[in-house]
């Protein structure tokens, strides 16, 4: 027998052989771990794209995030249209009901036109001490007198006698530092001051004999320092 | 006939039923063979499972040409998933090339042998004796072929060739012998 016929033997009688003698091949069991590995291999690849894509879109978000925080705030032009003045409104009318409140109290015990333009307090806190350059508080005076004037058409003797305004050179005018300090708050304080005289005003229509007695203003600093008109009706 | 072919088609497509059937017509056969390698029942199965892996996933670089050249593709697969096991587990040794020697003719009747007791014969082999036999005489590469595949000389793989015969040889003889005891 020629070597090439050994093979050929083997070759033959193996071809006839279906399955291992003695040895039982586990179809199921192999085609269950088989079936895990082609479920892993995709989900696998689908981890992988799913992680990817993930993955870049965090890092684009802190970017945009990091990006987003770096700028400057974004001015909306409806927004800052619409809130500041709105703001500056609210604060407007707050200071303006504060200012005719104490000035009607003021009048009302007084029964004086009694105004204090230094010590005009918009806020007690965050506030700070601006000293007025005296020209425009001398511009001031003018409008109040003028107001006055116009409004009631009552001839007075002497705005500077009977309404001293003047206010001492050291004296010094309180506002709160925002973008509300301006003339015009400044006016408006001084008009709501004016309202608060209105009551003074009311009794000298009212009854047209009355004659305001005579009086004399001198200046006193009060407990926190502000100075304030002390009115001596003489005698 | 043509119901490989249309597990083959449906396989291309990623079909898992056309997969389960494709394992169970082939798997039984090739893990005959894988076991024929590596004669050991766990490491058949993972080479089965690795082998059948690879032939859903390149599936679509064969074109099919019939039954039995796509039986031949799938076998080429399983094999050399054997050898991959048998080279991770270095378990293939070769003899002494100098120690080969031909085998003289024999004029024995070995009819009566059956197919279990060739398969036997041959898994009684050493390893690389074993491999050699099977790559060459089983599944038909040349000693160029294997002595690539395996990483050896061509004449290693003669001599370990020469040595397999002459051992499946004389276990032919004795159980010829044996038989006819």
């Amino acid at each position: 027998m020629k070597p090439e016929e050994i093979d050929r033997l083997f070759r033959n009688e193996l071809e006839k052989l279906d399955q291992v003698p003695g040895v039982e091949w586990n179809e199921t069991g192999a085609w269950e771990k088989l079936k895990i590995q082609l479920k892993g291999g995709w989900s696998s690849s689908m981890i992988l794209t799913v992680s990817i894509i993930v993955i870049t879109a965090v890092m684009w978000l802190v970017y945009i995030v990091s990006n987003h925080k770096d700028a400057p705030i974004p001015q909306n032009h409806h927004t800052a249209k619409q809130s500041l003045p709105a703001k500056v409104d609210s604060i407007n009318k707050k200071e303006e009901k504060k200012a005719v409140h104490s000035t009607k109290k003021f009048s009302k015990v007084n029964r004086l036109p009694v105004k204090e333009i230094d010590t005009i307090a918009i806020s007690a806190t965050d506030t700070t001490v601006i000293p007025l350059p005296q020209e425009e508080l001398k511009e001031s005076n003018k409008i109040i007198t003028t107001i006055l004037r116009k409004d009631k058409g009552i001839k007075l003797p002497s705005v500077k006698s009977d309404f001293n305004f003047e206010i001492p050179e050291q004296s010094v005018l309180r506002m709160k530092v925002n973008n509300q300090f301006n003339i015009s708050n400044l006016i408006k304080s001084i008009e709501a001051g004016k309202n608060a005289e209105d009551n003074f005003y009311y009794y000298y229509e009212y009854d047209k004999n009355f004659i305001p007695p005579p009086f004399e203003n001198t200046y006193k600093k009060n407990n926190l320092g502000k100075p304030q008109i002390i009115t001596n009706f003489i005698k | 006939m043509s119901s490989i072919k249309t597990l083959y088609a449906e396989c291309l497509k990623g079909n898992a039923k056309a997969q389960r059937a494709l394992f169970k017509a082939f798997s039984q056969k090739m893990f005959t063979h894988c076991y024929r390698y590596l004669r050991n029942r766990e490491d058949a199965e993972d080479a089965i499972i690795q082998g059948f892996l690879k032939v859903y996933q390149n599936i679509h670089k064969l074109e099919y040409q019939g039954e039995k050249e796509f039986e031949a593709w799938i076998r080429k697969i399983i094999v050399n998933e054997a050898l991959m096991f048998l080279r991770k587990k270095d378990s293939i040794k070769f003899y002494d090339h100098s120690e080969a020697e031909e085998i003289h003719s024999m004029n024995d009747d070995f009819s009566r042998l059956c197919a279990e007791d060739i398969y036997a014969m041959i898994a009684a082999l050493p390893t690389g004796l074993r491999t050699i036999f099977n790559l060459y005489a089983i599944e038909g590469y040349s000693h160029q072929e294997i002595a690539t595949m395996l990483d050896i000389g061509e004449s290693t793989s003669r001599s370990q060739l020469v040595k397999a015969r002459r051992a499946l040889q004389y276990q032919l003889t004795k159980n010829n012998h044996s038989h006819e005891a």
